[in-house]
């Protein structure tokens, strides 16, 4: 039977957004640690750390997103975990956005003067607390843009959940299209969703670009 | 099944033709968008150049909209809902053909030509005001100050970034699987629901698209090689030293 669009339909998509924003925040929040954890290997002396981490960080953004959420799912039951598809997303996104975070990071922390390492180093500050008060804190500057930028990534990246089965936005907007057949109507607002999720953060992401950019020209 | 039987049962004609159909596909999505998408990209870039700056908020919108908005959302959009609002006489001859590689790619071209355009947008910016005003005084009319002046050195300029999105979008190919087009993320999953090679199946795609990626790459490096050495960097290096 066909349903009408209505009132309770356009609520089970706009409640479905929690999913998309919770599974975003695990990502993120994991990808974060993560990501600093590559980002620190990706710069340390040993180099069978950094060309490790450097291959981890070529998997993964040389193939689709698409594929490493296959690849988590799938695997799960192959290893004899209970497949579920909220731990596979979240495992999946997670990875995926450490490897793109430390990308990034790697940079941010390059593009710190080589001299303040070596003064640090100079001062007689061991590895950790020269990251911690010396490095990391310039390099944090450098990343707001590009990391705000790839949270943007990621939230979209959080739609292809709907493909395995986990109902955030995009899945309940097919689920309420298979049930009213208005797919104009359904698609406009998941997009519309995305659209108010997603836009703040880019305006938010090129207004810290420009800040940077006159600061750093100073 | 033992573990060690995999590569046979892989290789056997079906699934090692699927795997081949499938890389197929997805190189010629790619074909499809770099040459659609960017000629779109290139004429809207053009348009947003010439039209009168009431028209620029509008344009920026329809960028904004493919940047936010995420690919699947997109595909699910082009072949659901467009169906809807398109004329018959469109989605007719579309219908009667492979519909969901039709949708797809003009999901990916439409949304590559947002980001190209958006791109040389800013490979335009980045050139001196006076290289344009240049051409205008020395007497060529808009049309030819921008494709033999403004143009070729944006480009250039915007070579890396486009680049970069090549990759992207080559990797959002794999995105029309969710529209059920059979391409290699499609055939990887179909795969493995009638074998359960979870890891070798997938291991395969990853390293095809990974090869076809790098591929991508050593082309990327050749055009710019040929371009006169890593056009972009280098060309803007040149000009932040000449100012």
């Amino acid at each position: 039977m066909i349903r009408t669009f209505g009132w309770n339909e356009f609520l089970f998509i706009l409640m479905a957004i929690r999913w998309t924003i919770a599974l975003s925040a695990i990502a993120f929040i994991g990808g974060g640690i993560g990501g600093l954890a590559i980002a620190l290997a990706r710069t340390s002396g040993d180099k069978v750390v950094r060309q490790a981490t450097a291959g981890f960080i070529r998997v993964f953004q040389g193939t689709p997103l698409l594929l490493q959420l296959f690849l988590v799912y799938f695997g799960m039951a192959v290893v004899g975990a209970a497949i579920n598809p909220w731990i596979a997303a979240a495992l999946a996104l997670t990875l995926h956005a450490s490897a793109f975070l430390g990308e990034i990071w790697r940079g941010c922390i390059e593009a710190v003067p080589l001299g303040q390492n070596e003064a640090a180093t100079a001062l007689g500050l061991k590895w950790a607390s020269r990251q911690r008060w010396i490095i990391l804190p310039q390099a944090a500057r450098i990343a707001v843009a590009p990391t705000v930028g790839f949270l943007v990534q990621l939230i979209k990246g959080t739609s292809l959940a709907a493909i395995i089965g986990f109902t955030e936005l995009t899945r309940a907007g097919q689920i309420i299209n298979n049930a009213t057949f208005e797919p104009f109507t359904v698609f406009s607002i998941v997009a519309g969703l995305y659209f108010v999720l997603c836009w703040p953060l880019s305006l938010l992401a090129r207004q810290a670009e420009i800040r940077f950019a006159r600061a750093s020209a100073r | 099944m033992t573990s060690a039987d995999w590569l046979p049962t892989l290789l056997q004609p079906p699934y090692l033709g699927a795997i081949g159909h499938g890389l197929l596909t997805t190189l010629e999505l790619t074909v499809t968008f770099v040459i659609v998408g960017g000629t779109a990209g290139f004429a809207m870039a053009l348009l947003r150049a010439a039209l009168p700056r009431w028209l620029e908020p509008l344009l920026a919108a329809w960028v904004a909209c493919h940047r936010n908005i995420p690919m699947v959302v997109q595909m699910l959009f082009w072949y659901f809902a467009m169906p809807q609002i398109l004329p018959d006489r469109i989605t007719g001859p579309i219908n009667a053909s492979a519909s969901e590689f039709v949708y797809a790619a003009l999901a990916l071209s439409s949304a590559f030509a947002a980001y190209v355009s958006e791109d040389l947008r800013s490979g335009i910016r980045s050139l001196p005001p006076g290289q344009y005003l240049a051409a205008r005084a020395s007497g060529l009319g808009f049309v030819a100050s921008m494709v033999f002046v403004v143009l070729p050195q944006a480009v250039r300029a915007a070579t890396p970034a486009i680049c970069n999105q090549i990759l992207l979008f080559f990797k959002g190919t794999s995105l029309a699987a969710a529209i059920g087009v059979a391409e290699l993320t499609h055939v990887a999953q179909e795969i493995n629901h009638e074998t359960f090679l979870t890891f070798q199946i997938f291991a395969i795609a990853t390293a095809l698209y990974m090869a076809v990626a790098l591929g991508l790459i050593g082309l990327v490096n050749l055009t710019e090689a040929r371009f006169g050495g890593s056009a972009g960097r280098r060309s803007r290096r040149r000009r932040s030293t000449a100012k």
